[in-house]
């Protein structure tokens, strides 16, 4: 009815004005998630083959929301406002940057290709991120900024920190070393061989070790975790970990390790170096991650997350996920920090 | 496509057959592979298949144990296919999604596959076995976990084998069968083109005047057709020969007779051999008699040939009766000097299409050939009526008669029922001709009868304007 004879031309003018603006808006809305509440301790999961987040109430031990994205992210990052989650992969160009308590993508953050690895650094301050393709360790702050770049040796994959010597160490997919950084000169100052496909380190400060699991290369499955003295980098023990440990976490006083080749998750007397218990759990279980009271382990084939008694090594709740659930993370209450 | 079109009907022929054997047999070969893709591997594939999850029924979960081992490897010894059990979790893709620097058995979308419960079937490739293969995948489930799977193959090569037998067999049989056909088919083509090439070469010898060669018929199919068709051709086209050079002869004969008539008049009047005035005059009629002769003769030959040709004959509905009076009525004095009687029979009522003045043509040369041939003091009649919807026009007299034999050879050029009289009576011989020429233009008949001594008849039919309407 705007097309009327003599208005003709103005009606067309204002229509072409409408729809653009109809089309500028729409171009920028960002897609909005059900936002999670910030008073609500919940556990998130990656489903890698989906690439979703599940998020799961930690305390109903209900599933909460799921975000499904279109971004082919692998792991995520919480920062420590427990409000702010990175999402990264070896694919991305940059760093998604998501609010949990509204839903929305608040940022990309440009990084180069490559990101294997986020951690937060011990202090809360600085995020250390593991460039796999660039064989950098990149130091950036929460704001997103790119401060310094440390060179490392090939294929870094992940890292941790050895707080009591300050240093990072990071742990190489390829070539069968792990490298010790200076925090303060933010040099390599040490190279340690170890097993091919490491994935994973754990610093153990009771004992001053670095335990270290990953798959094992070529036709060869890793067997066990392999145990370097912190000191000195020398191998110092073997525990028998079959097949495949390749998530390690310390909970009161005990080590666990997850092997995905056998299903199975050893809890370990750090001194000893005694197996006191072991559980056949999931099926090819990649992720696990200690809450407050539990341990949770993501089953890859199943979708899957496991609650587990972390003492007596008994599962106590599975929960259905995504497909494909690879990294976890867990988020106390709000004043739980 | 020239050259195709080059081609002797005879290599066209055995082109032609070729090719559609050769797609013949190269048909059969790829209906033969289909039949073994599609039969003889499906049938393998289901074998394995079946074998294989009969196998993984034996599994109860848990870890794979040495005595399930034991009856893989059992089985293995005594089955026609390979049978691997696969539970290294390296080989079963367990580390995916990080890339692990090694070829596993099976990739990610294959574990997916399979631990859905689904089989796989693999044709082609393998690189762990390194060797082409048809196998089948059947996982191990325990629950959720992949524990193991069950690899049965069979090498691509040893179902080849059994392919390459049938190739041999399906080949070389093809390519005898090809051959003989071929052969045979070569044959047969040239038993059937030879007519034609005979043909071909008795068509040269009459286009250069020579009619005495036939093609000699063996078959009653087209071909024999055809033979005697061409025969038949070749005999008219050499009685057609005949007819013109007797023709030639004849309007030679007709020409000579008053030209020498003419040229020796002629010399005895310049020589001055006669020299009496009314001898002269005498000679010089008959000079003058012979040169209308040689006249009404062209004339009558610049007709014929004319009503031979595509004669335009101007048509018009007209009375036939009204014609035919008048006809008659130039006859009269004619009719009365030779004391002649005409009866006349017509109906006023017939109108006739065709042309008025080649009717009254007609009408001429048949009263002149009546007039000529009766004696003194006979009869002409001239009938005109309706018979079977068409105009029946009799003109009969009572002369002298043609015998049977000559009555055949009516209308015939030149053709004289009495040459010796014919020419004193000033007749050129083609009066008939031209008659029934007219009327065959008219898509009408002429039949003559005649009785030695009492005279002819000559009846025509003509269509009625109403018939044609």
């Amino acid at each position: 009815m705007l097309l009327i004879e003599g208005g003709k031309a103005v009606s067309i003018r204002f229509l072409s004005i409408v729809l653009t603006l109809i089309l500028f808006l729409q171009g920028c809305t960002t897609q909005t998630y059900e936002p999670i509440e910030r008073d609500v301790p919940i556990l998130g999961v990656v489903n890698l083959k989906e690439h979703s987040l599940s998020f799961i109430n930690h305390i109903t031990k209900q599933p909460l929301a799921k975000w499904s994205m279109d971004e082919p992210f692998t792991k995520v990052q919480l920062l420590p406002d427990h409000d702010t989650l990175l999402l990264y992969g070896q694919e991305m160009e940059h760093i998604s940057v998501y609010k949990l308590s509204s839903g929305k993508k608040i940022a990309d953050w440009p990084v180069t290709k490559g990101i294997a690895h986020i951690a937060l650094s011990h202090d809360n301050n600085h995020l250390l991120l593991v460039n796999e393709k660039n064989a950098t360790i990149s130091i950036m702050t929460l704001k997103g900024k790119i401060v310094d770049e440390i060179h490392v040796p090939p294929s870094p994959f992940s890292i941790v920190e050895d707080v009591n010597h300050k240093r990072w160490i990071v742990i190489h997919f390829k070539g069968g070393i792990i490298s010790v950084i200076d925090q303060k000169t933010k040099k390599v100052i040490q190279t340690i061989n170890t097993f091919e496909s490491a994935v994973s380190g754990l610093v153990v400060t009771k004992t001053n070790e670095l335990w270290v699991g990953g798959h094992g290369g070529g036709e060869t499955m890793q067997q066990d975790v392999c145990i370097y003295s912190l000191n000195n980098g020398q191998l110092l023990e073997k525990v028998r970990t079959e097949t495949m440990p390749i998530q390690l976490l310390q909970m009161n006083d005990f080590i666990y390790v997850l092997s995905h080749g056998t299903n199975m998750l050893y809890k370990i007397e750090p001194v000893s170096k005694k197996r006191v218990r072991s559980i056949e759990i999931g099926a090819n279980p990649f992720a696990m991650i200690k809450t407050d009271q539990e341990i949770v382990v993501a089953s890859y084939d199943s979708s899957e997350i496991i609650y587990v008694d972390p003492t007596a090594l008994t599962m106590k709740q599975k929960i259905k996920v995504g497909k494909g659930p690879f990294y976890l993370f867990f988020r106390p209450a709000e004043g739980k920090r | 496509m020239k050259r195709i079109k080059a081609l002797s009907l005879q290599k066209k022929l055995w082109l032609t057959i070729s090719l559609f054997l050769g797609a013949a047999v190269l048909f059969s070969y790829m209906m033969i592979v289909y039949i073994y893709e599609n039969i003889y591997i499906a049938n393998i594939e289901q074998n394995l298949l079946s074998e294989g999850m009969n196998l993984a029924k034996q599994y109860e979960g848990g870890p794979i144990d040495e005595s399930f081992k034991q009856k893989v490897e059992w089985l293995s010894e005594i089955s026609n296919a390979e049978i691997v059990l696969v539970n290294n979790p390296r080989e079963l893709s367990a580390c995916l999604p990080f890339e692990i620097d090694h070829h596993s058995i099976i990739n990610e979308k294959e574990r997916e596959q399979l631990l859905e419960g689904k089989t796989i079937t693999k044709k082609g490739y393998e690189q762990t076995f390194a060797r082409n293969i048809l196998g089948i995948i059947i996982p191990l489930l325990d629950k959720h976990r992949l524990m193991g799977i069950l690899y049965l193959y069979i090498p691509l090569a040893s179902i080849e084998e059994v392919f390459q037998q049938i190739q041999i067999f399906v080949l070389s049989g093809g390519a005898i069968f090809l051959f003989v056909t071929v052969f045979v088919g070569r044959k047969i083509i040239i038993h059937l083109t030879n007519p034609l090439k005979h043909m071909e070469h008795v068509a040269y010898k009459v286009s250069q005047g020579d009619f005495s060669e036939k093609v000699a018929v063996f078959t009653e199919d087209e071909i024999g057709q055809l033979a005697k068709a061409f025969n038949q051709m070749s005999s008219a086209l050499a009685e057609e020969d005949q007819r013109k050079k007797e023709f030639l002869a004849n309007v030679s004969h007709e020409l000579r007779t008053p030209l020498s008539y003419v040229k020796g008049y002629s010399e005895a009047l310049l020589d001055g051999v006669v020299r009496e005035e009314e001898q002269k005059q005498k000679y010089l009629k008959l000079i003058h008699r012979e040169a209308s002769r040689m006249q009404r003769l062209v004339r009558d030959l610049l007709d014929l040939a004319q009503l031979e040709g595509t004669y335009p004959l101007h048509q018009t509905p007209f009375s036939i009766a009204q014609l035919a009076e008048e006809t008659i009525e130039k006859y009269e004095p004619f009719l009365h000097e030779k004391n002649i009687h005409i009866e006349m029979n017509v109906d006023h009522d017939l109108i006739v299409v065709g042309d008025p003045d080649r009717i009254e043509q007609v009408l001429q040369n048949l009263i002149d050939n009546a007039l000529r041939y009766t004696e003194d003091g006979g009869t002409i009649r001239l009938e005109i009526a309706e018979k079977q919807g068409k105009c029946q026009m009799v003109i009969a007299d009572t002369g002298k008669g043609i015998s049977p034999h000559d009555l055949e050879r009516l209308g015939e050029r030149f053709f004289r029922a009495d040459r010796s009289r014919s020419r004193e009576h000033g007749g050129t011989g083609l009066g008939l001709a031209i008659v029934k020429q007219i009327i065959k233009l008219h898509n009408g008949s002429i039949h003559f009868e005649s009785e030695l001594g009492k005279g002819t008849t000559v009846s025509i039919l003509l269509p009625l304007y109403q018939e044609i309407r």
